[in-house]
């Protein structure tokens, strides 16, 4: 039902649409970066992380604007007065959009697989590890995304979940150090993933700390929707 | 109440008759109290609890407009854990009963005017719910239709209306009940009204509520 509402209204398009687009660094941005942009603050692989931050808070925005038009419009009422548990209406969008956000990520590690591939230390497996990582850090935002949509009106939690993704996301990718604790750090790995000492393993720790992340927020999610008037 | 009682809610503020359907349907918090429906607390969350015996539907219900009517009642027949040789007999006699023709296969948002409520109540009624919570039911439908689909065939349904046109439910409900100033300020028969000569209205309502509450204490 879901997955079908997204994308009857489009949004599932934009998803995807915005992942896609993120690729593009990759793809359009020569490997090798010439001596006129020796100091441009990112490579290829920097744009691509910090292209797909992007595509995730909005993502985020769209996952709260869902949720909150459920629930004004009455659709998540509706079901819950046939005793569809709160938890499992507000999961289930959780699950589509991860689905989508996973589905999406496939062709950017692709694109980032074909245009960058001889230049990535760690072969194949470290851009796996790496977009995998970079999969549940989306996990998290959307989570993010969510909870402002079981606490917030429309269009207050869609500007919310963004400007919190974009707050979480974007500073890492840019260098800026970050507790452990927050989600981000996927998107770090991806975007130094040609000169990772321990790629593997960083996208290990970073897709556990996302997913943790992601884990609490969802809880929080589950108990204000719970709470919530529909 | 009774059941298989027809009780009419209105209320002063209009609002407080469909916040408390509401909150009757678990749509809602109550700020304090309980709540007990059907002989079962509100908190019974499980599949035979009262939410499978309690249906509810809005003034604007929401059902996805790109669900025909059919695959609204088919969803609603699979969230009633009514098994599928069952749902189909139950969906063809319900889109019988609700006379939506063609627009039964059309997406509900292309249907014509009164499709989504049909549905609606259609829905509800497909799990065979022991009560049936209505706030303003149907108004997109003319009075005789109107009238007709809310003579619900079973008799074993306690019906609570919530409307803000009592006239409109004559001949529907059996009770009436007014809640002001958050208490029910009256709780009567509507043959009470008919014997005071009072309309059912909000006016005829008012009366007969402040004629009980200026009515002398019976001597012990």
């Amino acid at each position: 039902m879901a997955l079908r509402e997204l994308w009857i209204s489009f949004r599932l398009l934009v998803v995807l649409g915005a992942l896609l687009v993120a690729g593009l660094p990759a793809a359009l941005l020569p490997p090798v970066m010439s001596p006129d942009l020796a100091g441009a603050p990112l490579d290829p692989l920097g744009w691509l992380a910090l292209a797909t931050a992007a595509a995730m808070a909005l993502a985020a925005a769209i996952a709260a604007a869902t949720l909150a038009s459920e629930r004004r419009r009455g659709t998540a009422g509706w079901m819950a007065a046939r005793a569809v548990p709160r938890a499992t209406i507000a999961l289930s969008w959780f699950v589509a959009f991860a689905l989508l956000l996973s589905i999406g990520l496939v062709p950017v590690a692709a694109v980032a697989w074909f245009a960058l591939g001889p230049f990535l230390l760690g072969g194949p497996a470290a851009l796996v590890a790496a977009a995998a990582a970079t999969a549940c850090v989306g996990g998290a935002t959307l989570a993010i995304g969510l909870f402002a949509g079981a606490a917030l009106p429309r269009w207050p939690a869609a500007a919310v979940a963004a400007l919190v993704a974009t707050a979480l996301l974007v500073p890492p990718v840019l260098g800026a150090s970050a507790p452990w604790w927050l989600p981000a750090d996927g998107l770090r790995v991806l975007a130094e993933l040609d000169s990772a000492a321990r790629p593997l393993a960083d996208s290990l720790r970073a897709a556990g700390v996302a997913l943790g992340v992601a884990a609490v927020v969802l809880v929080a999610t589950v108990v204000t929707f719970e709470r919530a008037d529909l | 109440m009774p059941v298989g009682a027809r009780l009419l809610l209105v209320s002063h503020p209009e609002a407080a008759a469909s916040l408390l359907l509401r909150v009757l349907a678990g749509l809602a918090r109550a700020a304090a109290g309980t709540v007990a429906l059907a002989g079962l607390p509100r908190s019974d969350d499980s599949p035979a609890g009262w939410r499978r015996r309690v249906a509810y539907v809005a003034s604007a219900s929401a059902i996805y407009g790109w669900l025909s009517p059919v695959e609204a009642l088919f969803l609603a027949a699979d969230l009633a854990g009514i098994e599928r040789p069952d749902a189909e007999r139950r969906v063809d006699e319900m889109v019988e009963h609700l006379r939506l023709g063609a627009d039964a296969t059309r997406p509900v948002s292309r249907g014509g005017p009164g499709v989504l409520e049909r549905t609606a109540l259609g829905a509800a009624l497909l799990g065979q719910p022991e009560v049936l919570l209505l706030d303003e039911p149907l108004r997109a439908l003319d009075p005789a239709e109107r009238r007709r689909l809310l003579r619900l065939p079973r008799k074993r349904v306690t019906l609570v209306i919530a409307s803000r046109y009592p006239a409109s439910e004559e001949g529907i409900v059996n009770q009436v009940a007014l809640i002001r100033d958050g208490r029910v300020a009256l709780h009567a028969g509507v043959d009470e009204l008919t014997d005071a000569a009072l309309p059912l209205n909000a006016r005829g309502i008012d009366a007969l509520a402040n004629a009980a509450h200026a009515a002398p204490a019976a001597p012990s």
